[in-house]
């Protein structure tokens, strides 16, 4: 894939998939890795980052005689998400006026810019 | 490597962590490995790779998350002006009201503002200094940004509201600018007024645009085009030298003065079009219902003037000799210099061209010698 995944977008993923549901870590990267092509590594910085943040929280559940650490979505957090929702229909759009089909939208040259009067 | 090799080499490699950050990253490992189960344990392995490598991003996640705490726990938002929440009565409000005021901002060279039901105001600062004065109201499910990042002013609400409060209190956008150059103005509103009024010299376009309410730019000294759109309000231009210069609205009138530009059009319905002691190379005005006047203007190459049922008076300078005009109307007459032409003219065969057209209305051509002394742009 020639289009890398950045921060934001990472972010935006992981609150996307949290909204729906509370996951554990493992799991989150099973799903994510599913759908678009990260390395393992990738989401741990990305959880932290938004814990830190406050748009998620942690709580421990018992699991098979050990604890299953939970990430589960906050207010803030979806306000964020919100927030990247909307700046990705921007975004999606604005590509698709670039990349999509009808790629000659670019206006006619401009006339004589700025003349001395 | 097995798993408990692995963990103990990412431990070791956590080594000068305090103890409580690096528990959290092991744990979050070790759970890691337990969920992919034993029959996974080697591809996590391969896919995790060197631990040395993964202790240092884990590392470098807290240094980022340990900044971004940092930032966020000063009045300011990281890289942000900082929109301060204000002190609202109510708990709602507390949620809802963002409050910005600062007279000593670092300079920029370009603003662009984005608010919705929210008058905008941009005015000369009376010291020089760059400031803001901001007040928001929001919705749940709108955010607010403001701040200065590459040159660029920014305040920008983003967001779908997720529901609508009645929310009590106005609303407004102040910046005070000193007369500097600047590359580029863009200011967005809708349902209230947008009032730029600045010497500034703008080296790229201004765009206003807003809706229900009037738009009023005077006094940059040069931009490239400035454009400005409403509906349902008037547009008041003023003192503007630029390349082009154009108005665009519905229901409501455009006055334009003072203006030096290479094209200037506006364009409206149902209400008067006023272009007075101005000087372009070609101008077009456009409306229907409503009256056109164009007075005390010089310009190079062509005036046209569209309406119906409305007159239209131009007061040209120079002679009959240097125009060629084209003018028509039905069910009225055309008079030039108060003598009555009929209803369809066309006269002079000069290098300047003026087209005028009405239905059901009055045309009124004279011609004045030197009506306009000097530009005052």
């Amino acid at each position: 894939m020639a289009f890398q995944t950045g921060a934001a977008m990472l972010d935006a993923c992981v609150l996307a998939v949290l909204d729906g549901r509370d996951v554990y870590g493992y799991e989150l990267t099973v799903y994510i890795k599913s759908v678009i092509d990260i390395s393992e590594n990738s989401l741990y910085p990305v959880l932290r980052r938004l814990q830190k943040d406050g748009c998620l929280t942690t709580y421990d559940q018992p699991f098979n005689g050990r604890n299953r650490r939970y990430y589960s979505i906050t207010d803030d957090g979806r306000r964020k998400l919100a927030g990247y929702r909307s700046d990705w229909e921007d975004y999606k759009k604005n590509m698709d006026l670039l990349l999509g089909g009808n790629a000659n939208n670019m206006p006619p040259t401009p006339g004589p810019h700025r003349q001395t009067l | 490597m097995n798993k408990e090799q692995y963990l103990q080499k990412l431990r070791e490699s956590l080594g000068g962590l305090p103890a409580k950050d690096a528990a959290e990253i092991m744990q979050y490992y070790t759970e890691y490995f337990e969920d992919a189960g034993p029959e996974h344990e080697a591809a996590v392995i391969g896919e995790l790779g060197d631990p040395a490598v993964l202790a240092t991003q884990a590392i470098e996640a807290l240094d980022q998350t340990q900044e971004i705490v940092r930032n966020t726990s000063r009045p300011l938002l990281p890289s942000l002006l900082g929109l301060l929440k204000g002190r609202g009565a109510a708990q709602e409000d507390q949620q809802s009201t963002y409050r910005f005021q600062e007279m000593d901002l670092e300079p920029f060279r370009s603003v662009f503002v984005h608010v919705r039901n929210c008058p905008i105001s941009i005015r000369e600062s009376a010291d020089g200094r760059y400031g803001a004065d901001v007040r928001l109201l929001l919705n749940e499910g709108e955010t607010a940004q403001a701040g200065i990042e590459n040159g660029v002013f920014t305040i920008r609400i983003s967001g779908r509201a997720i529901s609508h409060r009645n929310l009590q209190g106005t609303q407004y956008v102040k910046l005070y600018l000193p007369a500097a150059e600047y590359d580029r103005i863009e200011l967005h509103s809708s349902n209230a007024s947008v009032i730029f009024d600045c010497p500034a010299a703008v080296r790229g376009d201004v765009k206003v645009d807003t809706s229900n309410s009037s738009v009023n730019v005077s006094g940059i000294r040069d931009a490239g085009n400035i454009h400005a759109d409403t509906s349902n309000g008037s547009i008041h231009f003023h003192s503007l030298k630029c390349a082009e210069l154009i108005a665009d609205t519905s229901n409501g009138s455009i006055r334009i003065e003072n203006a030096a530009c290479d094209v200037c059009s506006a364009d409206t319905s149902n209400a008067s079009i006023s272009i007075k002691a101005s000087v372009f190379r070609k101008c077009v005005a456009d409306s229907s219902n409503g009256s056109i006047t164009v007075s005390g203007c010089r310009f190079t190459e062509e005036l046209k003037a569209d309406t119906s049922n409305a007159s239209i008076t131009a007061e040209l300078e120079g002679n009959e000799s240097d125009y060629s005009v084209s003018a028509d109307t039905s069910n009225a007459a055309i008079y030039v210099n108060g003598e009555k032409r009929g209803k369809s003219c066309s006269t002079g065969y000069g290098t300047r061209k003026v087209v005028l057209d009405t239905s059901n209305g009055r045309i009124n051509i004279t011609y004045k010698p030197a009506l306009l002394k000097d530009t005052q742009v």
